[in-house]
């Protein structure tokens, strides 16, 4: 196998949709023709963080001479700081958010609590990063954000919320994470 | 990346912009671009390059076209900047606007050595 020589550098796109079942996300790409501007949740900034946490077990007799290592658990989340979003974003953020537009004052209502609003929506959530010489990398989750959000406004700082989504299985095998990669679109490709 | 934001700004490379100074400035609106670069990768491998320019813009009387030009580039390509105010060099009767950005790209024809 030769070696891999894909330098992943830069930021990406966040996209997210509500998550229909299986067949929505069956294979590479049916998650890229989902990777649409019209599904950008909001322009990120500071990058996007996917993390694979597994939890391991390890059997050893008193002496050490015999061990046995088995997973017991695994985790993932992806993370993103948001900077541009309005109530229908914080909405998909909230288990609990319910929106409403009046057309006649122009105005867009955001109204979140009371978990008996929950809706127990799940998002396909997919990070694309463009990379036209090593070619496009997808990272495909299950899940909804686990961590709620802070507003903040502040005098001389852009408000950027900090999101995490918690993977759930998107699949019957118990699938937590779709890393997806493409071919580079460019001839200056440096081999993957 | 510089030569495409000044190229796309309308600014020719050797007539209206090149590298570090002129000999022979023009004598309308120019640039100056300084580049340092600094090289990184996988232990032993020069893979990625980091970019601080700064575009100088010189101006005989203040060429806001110029620098709406400049900056609808450094829009377009998403790059962050910091534009100085315009300062007025006396001694060659110039009007002067820096704009400084970094970036980091890839560096093309990476060794790899036998691997």
């Amino acid at each position: 196998m030769a070696t891999p020589k894909r330098i992943v550098l830069g930021s990406g796109k966040l996209h997210l949709v509500k998550f229909t079942g299986t067949e929505q996300i069956a294979n590479a790409a049916a998650v890229i023709a989902l990777a649409t501007d019209a599904n950008v949740l909001g322009y990120i900034k500071g990058g996007a963080s996917l993390v694979y946490t597994p939890t391991f077990y390890t059997a050893t007799d008193d002496l050490g001479f015999v061990t046995k290592t088995i997973i017991t658990e695994e985790e993932s989340t992806l993370s993103s700081g948001i900077m541009t979003f309005n109530g229908e974003t914080l909405a998909k953020l909230s288990a609990t958010g319910r929106v409403t537009d009046d057309a006649t004052n122009h105005t867009r209502t955001l109204k979140i609590g009371g978990v008996g609003n929950a809706n127990n929506e799940k998002y396909v959530i997919i990070f694309h990063h463009e990379d036209k010489v090593d070619g496009d990398i997808y990272v495909c989750i299950v899940g909804n954000n686990t961590s709620g959000f802070t507003l903040a406004f502040a005098k001389d700082q852009e408000t950027v919320i900090d999101a995490e989504f918690r993977a759930q299985a998107q699949d019957d095998d118990g699938t937590l994470i779709m890393y997806i990669e493409k071919e580079p679109t460019a001839t200056q490709a440096s081999g993957n | 990346m510089v030569h495409k934001i000044l190229t796309g700004a309308g600014f020719v490379l050797n007539k209206t912009y090149r590298e570090t100074r002129f000999l022979k400035p023009p004598k309308s609106t120019y640039a100056v671009y300084n580049d340092t670069q600094s090289v990184r990768g996988p232990d032993n491998i020069n893979a990625i390059v980091s970019h601080e320019a700064n575009i100088e813009l010189y101006e005989y009387a203040p060429d806001s076209a110029a620098e709406a030009a400049i900056e609808a580039q450094l829009d377009e390509a998403g790059l962050e900047y910091i534009k100085q105010s315009r300062y007025w060099l006396s001694e060659e009767q110039l009007y002067q606007v820096i704009y400084e950005f970094n970036f980091t790209e890839k560096k093309g024809n990476v060794n790899y050595g036998n691997s």
